[in-house]
């Protein structure tokens, strides 16, 4: 958390805003990201344009990592500009929820004392300094906060900041990427035309099989065959289109079962608990995947 | 539980509690109470969705009275064209520990699922390949006949077998050498299934010591580790080794299916140079034959164990007494299951399967001269093999399937509505069947009333009261979409017609609704930050400073609209009682709405709204106003034009409004309100007649727009049959939980006790109708639905009191109030 106003996150009433720009600690490592197709190219190409990207694709299958990837390379690693390393926060990323307000991505005032104190938000800040702003999960958010950004990703890059009678003009460095989810939402929840077309779309999906295990190999840090077997199972599982989880199970949890199997939990058991159990209710569902872990593992 | 009403389904196993507790105490590993998580895990191997059927008979039949009848379609014919359907033992019961039997009926389905995976029904058999080349015994010149014919993809496995002397010998090879290969290939895939096989062949191999339980030992993968070759007791063992050799080569990495059609011409040559063919052939016979003939054969408890036993006095050569080898195929076949080549062959040929199967239709009409059963087993019954379904050897036994599967598909695609599912669906339904057959002509007759598409077709357990326990898969529900009536038949007045009727109700309640629409707006206090102040905590925090105590900076205050997330279904009674007549209501309008056109005769809704409120005085003074000597006043409404024209064209003279008619007439108005409100909402009718025969009418859907079409489908609402409530209800509920809505309601219009022909055990029994009623309304709660139900049934409180959670009904006495308290419940129900 680096939202340094004191009223980040712990405030009731303002639900948490979580802000978690990568490097808050300086670390300068570049995140792991295994490319699937080119979509390494495209975000570049876009970053160079100034396009704003929008990420689909299902639950945890490697969107915000892409994207700290990429943040960390064009702002800290080999594409890092002068400029740019200067930038003390490269990635601001909002998890949206549905209570999410305008106010909540602008800023606001607060009284402090005898005053009142504006505060930027982590939209405004990431306007200010030029870098890239992460919105997780936009749909999830309020109808006026996708409206709000519309100046901000055509040729204007203007953020109104209505409180303060501001227009702010975005640092030339700035970017603005949103996720989408378009499997689990519904018809209601999708995005306004309006909006989406302002976007470069790139699509994502979980990996093919052998380059989920290289994945879950380093990130798990368990040995190929096993993570192979992991790969394997994810891909059994997603083949069960019907039965209530149409999502399948992501990249992410087979990362957390290889996690527990460095551990030294039983894989199956481990699958158990991090699969299993995760992706449904239905005991119906997890006896088979149980199944599936038992054989294929 | 001393009664025997109660008894008789529990024991029967029709109830789910008999099965849970049976699945429960027993080792034995029954079919039934696995069937979802194992079509699931078949799912994910095939990609496709997988019927698992039990090998004795069609899905959903009670286990004790699963005989198979060769009149019956096989299961298959209950699955789609492109699903997989697999046959599995009903129950599985060969060890003594639950986990083994669980974890062999695992690998038994897996086995069936890897004849998909490991390509057999790729094989494709080229008489000219060298590898096939003829011997003795290989027929070739005959195996030609017409091949071209029978498979589109040229000619396939029943060619290949019939270019042998012994095409059953020769399947049998065959059989043994490729599920060789399927299990090493699938063991050297899935690590779990090694360890599950590792773990059950041990006690799953045959111990006899004829050349029949030797090819099977070979077969399960075990011979070659223990040395136990294929060897005949004068003989060297030479060939032996040979067969052994054959084996390890279809088990070897990288073998295909034609690598073990290509290792049954070699063991054929083998067995031939060896003249052990007709040992082989006399051992399959006898093994055939005491499968058919012993009990003893059905899997249970009992069978525990009995395949350890020895068998190795018997004389290998003496096929007479070879009687335990028999036992042991099936022994064998636990695991490995048939190997249906055909059917995978013929499933994966799905475009071209169609040409398949007349081919073998034809083929089946030039044997029908002889009796079936008598072509290569010599007399033998294929489908009687063993508990499995084995269908060993003959080609018509597959073919009859075949057909079945067409016809079946036939009878479905042409949309017939009279497709008989007692004849494989439940046996029990022969019972139900025969006394809806006493009903059937006046069921015809009723079907005449409108054309309805079938969109689907569902099952749903039913609470039988007196057992305490559900009954499963108890009513057939279908779900029916009327089809959009011809010009001339279209009732297209009928909404006009009825928001004509209720134009005061209608505005009332648009006002109404109106004032919902904003919703409501949720305070949030005690913010940082907000739109306005919140006073009390103003004066707080100001109290605070003036006391020199730090002061709370949440004085903010925020209205959230809360936006409206609901959706409902209303299901609507279809029932014949729905025909009655609504006392002293001439149809359609009434002096009164013949007033308020009138009055109102401008669209503009404010001077309408303005015109309601005072339509009780117009009422009085226009008591005696004449509605076709007036010029109705202002300027010309087309709607009002079209009212003058009396009476409308479609009657022939005013009729009494029915039941039904005003239950129409209270959605007609909840549409146009809701309209207002944005909710989702669908329209369902319901009746049926027996359990096997319960309509579900769509007239809107919940993703559907409420248009014309959907208006039309509304008024084609029209009396039926009885009251079967628990389907309808629980069917409703499915689709209503599918929706992402956070409120969530289902409003159940009726005008009576729930009732059917077979609804309890004899016909003016209302208990068991209102037990399940209740119970499904329950259940509807549990899963976070909302019911209401609302009934016109002067007599209604009794019952509606025991079936419906209180608060949650109402009975109304004047059938010409509905359309009025419906949007009052509805209200009451949704926020």
């Amino acid at each position: 958390m680096s939202l340094h106003s004191p009223s980040s996150g712990s405030r009731d009433g303002i639900a948490a805003t979580a802000v978690e720009p990568v490097t808050a600690d300086g670390d300068d490592t570049i995140p792991f990201y295994r490319p699937i197709r080119d979509e390494v190219e495209l975000f570049l190409a876009a970053y160079r344009a100034r396009l704003p990207v929008l990420l689909k694709g299902p639950t945890g299958c490697g969107k915000t990592r892409f994207v700290e990837a990429m943040a960390q390379r064009l702002y800290r690693g080999d594409l890092a500009s002068e400029g740019r390393l200067e930038v003390a926060e490269p990635l601001l990323t909002i998890a949206c929820h549905e209570d999410l307000t305008a106010t909540d991505l602008v800023g606001r005032y607060l009284l402090r004392g005898d005053e009142t104190v504006w505060i930027d938000g982590p939209l405004t800040r990431s306007v200010r300094q030029g870098s890239i702003c992460y919105l997780d999960e936009i749909v999830e958010a309020r109808k006026d906060t996708t409206v709000l950004i519309h100046a901000l990703t055509d040729h204007r890059r203007l953020l109104p900041v209505e409180k303060r009678s501001e227009m702010l003009t975005a640092h030339p460095d700035f970017l603005l990427v949103l996720s989408y989810n378009p499997g689990y939402q519904s018809v209601l929840k999708d995005l306004k035309t309006s909006t989406r077309q302002r976007f470069v779309a790139i699509e994502f999906d979980y990996p093919p099989a052998d380059a989920e295990a290289e994945i879950i190999a380093h990130e798990a840090d368990i040995d190929a065959p096993m993570a192979e077997s992991l790969a394997r199972l994810g891909e059994r599982i997603r083949a069960l289109h019907r039965s209530g989880f149409e999502d399948g199970v992501s990249t992410r949890l087979l990362i957390y079962a290889g996690q527990l199997i460095a551990g030294g939990i039983d894989p199956v058991r481990a699958c158990e608990t991090a699969i299993a159990q995760s992706v449904t209710d239905q005991p119906d569902v997890q006896q088979a995947i149980v199944d599936l872990v038992e054989t294929l593992l | 539980m001393g009664r025997p009403e109660a008894a008789a389904p529990y024991f029967a196993l029709d109830t789910r509690r008999a099965l849970e507790l049976l699945d429960e105490y027993e080792i034995a590993v029954h079919l039934e109470a696995h069937r979802a998580a194992l079509e699931l895990y078949a799912e994910a191997f095939l990609g496709r969705t997988v019927t698992l059927h039990d090998a004795g008979g069609p899905p959903g039949t009670p286990l004790l009275r699963r005989g198979r009848d060769p009149r019956r379609p096989p299961a298959q014919a209950a699955s789609s064209t492109d699903a997989h359907s697999i046959a599995l033992p009903p129950v599985v019961a060969r060890f003594a520990e639950r986990g083994d039997n669980r974890r062999l009926l695992r690998a038994t389905l897996l086995h069936q699922v890897g004849v998909h995976l490991c390509g057999t029904h790729a094989f494709r058999w080229d008489p000219g390949d060298p590898r096939f080349a003829p011997t003795r015994g290989f027929r070739h010149g005959e195996a030609a006949v017409d091949p071209a014919s029978r498979s589109p993809s040229g000619p396939g496995f029943a060619e290949f077998y019939r270019a042998f002397a012994l095409p059953d010998v020769a399947r049998l090879c065959f059989a043994l050498l490729e599920h060789r290969r399927i299990d090493a290939a699938l063991m050297r895939r899935f690590p779990g299934y090694r360890r599950d096989l590792q773990r059950l062949v041990p006690a799953l191999l045959p111990s006899g010591t004829t050349l029949l339980a030797r090819l099977e030992r070979l077969s399960l993968g075990a011979a070659a580790e223990e040395g136990d070759g294929v060897r005949t007791a004068d003989r060297t063992d030479a060939p032996g080794v040979e067969v052994r050799r054959l084996f390890a080569r279809v088990a070897a990495e990288g073998a295909e299916v034609h690598d073990s059609a290509a290792a049954t011409v070699a063991l054929w040559r083998l067995l031939e140079a060896n003249e052990l063919l007709q040992v082989l052939h006399r051992e399959m016979s006898a093994a055939v034959r005491d499968a058919e003939s012993g009990p003893r054969h059905a899997s249970g408890p009992d069978r525990a164990g009995d395949s350890a036993e020895s068998h190795d006095s018997v004389a290998a050569d003496d096929s007479e007494q070879a009687i335990p080898g028999a036992v042991e195929l099936s022994g064998a076949r636990a695991l490995q299951g048939e190997l249906r080549e055909e059917v995978a062959q013929a499933q994966a040929d799905d475009a071209a399967r169609r040409r398949a199967l007349d081919a073998l239709r034809e083929e089946l009409a030039a044997r029908s001269a002889t009796p079936p059963q008598s072509s290569s087993l010599g007399g033998v019954e294929p489908d009687r093999l063993g508990v499995l379904s084995i269908q060993d050897g003959d080609l018509s036994a597959a073919a009859g399937l075949f057909l079945h599967d067409l016809e079946f598909l036939d009878r479905a695609s042409s949309g017939r509505s009279d497709l008989d599912l007692s004849q494989w669906d439940d046996s029990d339904l022969a019972e139900a069947a025969e006394r809806i057959a006493a009903d059937r002509a006046a069921r015809r007759e009723d079907e005449a009333l409108g054309e309805h598409e079938e969109l689907a077709t569902f099952f749903y357990d039913e609470w039988d009261h007196r057992i305490r326990d559900y009954r499963l898969d108890w009513c057939r529900l279908v779900e029916k979409q009327p089809v959009e009536p011809r010009d001339d038949q279209r009732d297209d007045d009928f909404v006009r017609r009825t928001l004509r009727r209720h134009r005061t109700l209608l505005n009332q309640v648009r006002r109404q609704f109106e004032l919902l629409k904003p919703d409501v707006q949720r305070r949030l206090r005690g913010l940082i930050d907000g739109e306005e102040l919140d006073l009390d905590r103003l004066i707080e925090a100001a109290v605070d400073r003036r006391c020199g105590v730090p002061a709370s900076d949440r004085v903010y205050a925020r209205r959230d609209r809360q936006e409206r997330s609901v959706a409902a279904a209303f299901l609507i009674d279809m029932s014949a009682s729905t025909d009655t007549e609504v006392a002293g209501d001439d149809d359609p309008e009434s002096m009164d709405e013949v007033m308020e056109e009138v009055a109102s005769p401008s669209a503009d809704p404010a001077a309408a709204g303005a015109a309601t409120r005072y339509s009780g005085a117009i009422d009085a003074r226009f008591a005696d106003f004449e509605p076709r000597s007036s010029s109705g006043g202002g300027a010309p409404d087309p709607q009002l034009d079209a009212f003058w024209t009396w009476p409308p064209p479609l009657r022939q003279g005013p009729r009494k409004r029915r039941v039904i008619d005003v239950e129409k007439e209270a959605i007609v108005l909840m549409a146009e309100a809701l309209r207002i409100l944005g909710d989702q909402y669908a329209v369902y009718g319901f009746s049926g007649y027996g359990r096997d025969a319960n309509d579900f009418f769509v007239a809107k859907e919940f993703d559907q727009p409420y248009d014309r079409a959907a208006e039309h489908r509304l008024a084609a609402f029209e009396p039926r049959q009885s009251t079967r409530m628990g389907p309808a209800i629980r069917h409703a509920v499915d689709k209503l939980v599918r929706t992402d809505a956070r409120v969530k309601a289902l409003l159940v219009l009726s005008d009576g006790y729930p009732q059917d022909c077979d609804y309890g055990p004899e016909r003016g029994d209302r208990t068991y109708g209102i037990q399940d009623t209740m119970v499904a309304l329950r259940e509807a709660e549990q899963r976070g639905v909302h019911t209401f139900c609302i009934t016109v049934d002067p007599a209604g409180h009794d019952y509606l009191r025991q079936m419906c959670p209180e608060r949650r009904y109402l009975v109304i006495d004047d059938v010409a109030a509905l359309p009025g308290e419906l949007p009052k419940v509805y209200r009451g129900v949704t926020s």
